[in-house]
């Protein structure tokens, strides 16, 4: 059973904390502005070259960037949202009050979903106004993968957190390093196949590669990505619910070690 | 109202294969209970169990053996609905510090599901009583300790609880500003019968807030009275002399007698048996010793906990 208003309550309180600090939204939108600028105008040179394998090559760069922060961003994110509670020492006042694990976690999720979509829809106004590409085949192309990458993002900030709630502040570069250890097993800027075999294996396991293989696919070749899609957006939710169900293992094994002591 | 029934928390360290593991029992098998109405106060050296027994109380730690009951609330069962009559309030917890002080006191009223309108006339009537309304828009992160204690102490009374935690209530607090917070403490139990446990290292404010008092020492109880009562288990009196003639005897006298005194000038305050006060008299004048003013301090409960603090020291 979920409380709503003490989610929402969860979600308000991060979305106070940064609109008021400076530190949060450069974050938010430096990076992937960043991104943009750098393989947008790496995508314009390649595809300039007209070599048939790069078909689309911008759209393609800009599409990667823009999902990868649907993962990257949204782990980001999430976790932020519980490494700020052990920051300003919150962690006890808040798990004494009536908030199950679970208000927060939906919490935290609505407030990443929203702070993402605020970093989609400024990525997408920036590649509309800085590139020669059709911003509409931009948004509707992020619109079929952007869910179940939010997705994978949930699941990676989850197997985090775990860290975290067992380990407390000592632990948190750790929480945010997974997400990058990640991303090139997930085929984000090229195609798996430029793999070794080794890693080509490790991203068979790994639900993003799937998507983005199916997004190549979709924009590169004109192929349906259904079959992609659905592979990676059922690991996706396997992976996140068991993520989600292991953090709330792990958080009330915390308990037993007291959760005052994780922000120490 | 709150039963505690045989809590015990026991902490590992120690991890294979590195180290071998050790244990600590920083709760010891304690048993009390709270009645509505009731102040009951937490007292103990540091380290004494007192911290560990409230978050054990809150849910932030799981408790290794024993029972908690708010009400018909088993608390290890249905920890959100007893959680929702409870109010914390602790001097070493913060709010997030971005938030001003109105935003985070709406953020806890939202999770206790408190409605619109009443969680802003809550708010209201919480910062005008704890004399902050000043500083509703100001980041709590910018607040000193003691605007910053009375933003929590406001927090902690937001939902109208039947049961209040405070840890420390005061500490930061000026004179003037914690006697208006007593007062609001006892108001709230006088017209809403809330009950209140409290942890203080203030034994005056302990003296006036509550009813009955615990005394934790290493994880166990040690007493479970009223303060005066406790005060009255010391049998130490304090006498002041000013001694007008052959203050060097007097020196001596106490000396050989190994009484427990301090000196400054002519004056002199010597701790005593009570019932050993009129022999000590008797003393004086057999040898002469010629004092113009006494006074006798009663034992309070400061010196009830100073004896149990020593007496920690020296094990």
């Amino acid at each position: 059973m979920i409380n709503l208003s003490a989610s929402w309550a969860i979600a308000l309180r991060h979305i106070r904390m940064w609109r008021r600090d400076p530190n949060f939204l450069l974050g938010a939108f430096y990076w992937p502005l960043l991104d943009i600028l750098i393989w947008g105008f790496l995508g314009s040179w390649i595809q300039q070259s007209q070599a048939t394998q790069f078909h689309n090559y911008e759209m393609i760069a800009l599409l990667c960037v823009l999902l990868w922060q649907c993962v990257g961003r949204a782990s980001n994110a999430l976790i932020t949202c519980f490494n700020e509670e052990l920051w300003s020492h919150n962690i006890v006042n808040l798990f004494s009050l009536p908030l199950r694990i679970t208000d927060w976690i939906v919490g935290a999720i609505i407030f990443t979903g929203i702070i993402l979509s605020m970093i989609s829809f400024f990525c997408i106004f920036v590649c509309a106004l800085l590139y020669q590409i059709s911003w509409l085949q931009l948004l509707s192309a992020f619109c079929i993968f952007a869910l179940p990458l939010f997705i994978c993002g949930i699941w990676v900030s989850f197997m985090a957190l775990q860290i975290i709630v067992l380990l407390g502040k000592r632990s948190v570069e750790l929480g945010y390093v997974i997400v990058w250890f990640l991303l090139p097993f997930s085929g984000a800027y090229y195609p798996i196949e430029v793999l070794p075999a080794w890693g080509q294996t490790i991203s068979t396991v790994i639900p993003m590669s799937y998507l983005f293989q199916g997004m190549r696919a979709y924009l590169m070749y004109d192929q349906n990505p259904a079959s992609y899609l659905i592979t990676g957006s059922v690991m996706a939710l396997v992976y996140a619910s068991v993520a989600i169900l292991l953090f709330v293992c792990c958080f009330k094994y915390s308990k037993h070690h007291g959760l005052a002591r994780l922000a120490d | 109202m709150l039963t505690v029934r045989n809590l015990t928390k026991t902490f590992t360290s120690g991890r294979w294969p590195f180290a071998q593991k050790r244990s600590y029992t920083a709760v010891n098998n304690i048993s009390f209970s709270l009645k509505p109405g009731e102040i009951l106060g937490f007292l103990g050296p540091n380290g004494a169990g007192k911290t560990t027994t409230i978050q054990m109380l809150l849910g932030t730690l799981t408790p290794t053996s024993g029972s908690i009951h708010y009400d018909e609330h088993n608390f290890a069962k249905q920890p959100i609905e007893a959680l929702k009559k409870i109010g914390y309030a602790s001097g070493y917890d913060k709010l997030p510090p971005r938030l001003t002080v109105a935003e985070n006191l709406d953020i806890v009223g939202r999770i206790y599901d408190i409605s619109g309108p009443r969680r802003t006339q809550q708010i209201t009537k919480l910062l005008n009583i704890f004399g902050i309304d000043a500083l509703r828009h100001r980041q709590t992160g910018t607040l000193s300790a003691g605007q910053a204690t009375r933003v929590m102490l406001a927090k902690a009374f937001i939902a109208d609880p039947d049961i209040v935690l405070l840890d420390e209530p005061t500490a930061s607090l000026d004179p003037d500003v914690a006697h208006e917070v007593r007062q609001f403490i006892l108001a709230q139990r006088k017209e809403r019968g809330i009950a209140l446990l409290i942890t203080s290292h203030n034994m005056e404010e302990v003296t006036e807030l509550c009813d009955r008092v615990l005394v934790l020492k290493q994880g166990a109880i040690v007493a479970d009275n009223t303060p005066q009562a406790l005060a009255e288990s010391i049998n130490k009196v304090r006498v002041h002399l000013t001694v007008t003639n052959n203050a060097h005897l007097l020196t001596t006298f106490l000396h050989d007698a190994s009484i427990s005194f301090t000196t400054h000038a002519n004056q002199f305050t010597i701790e005593l048996d009570e019932h050993a006060i009129a022999q000590f008299l008797a003393d004086l004048a057999t040898r002469t010793i010629i004092y113009c003013h006494i006074s006798i301090d009663k034992p309070t409960l400061e010196d009830y906990f100073l004896t149990i603090a020593r007496h920690k020291e020296s094990v």
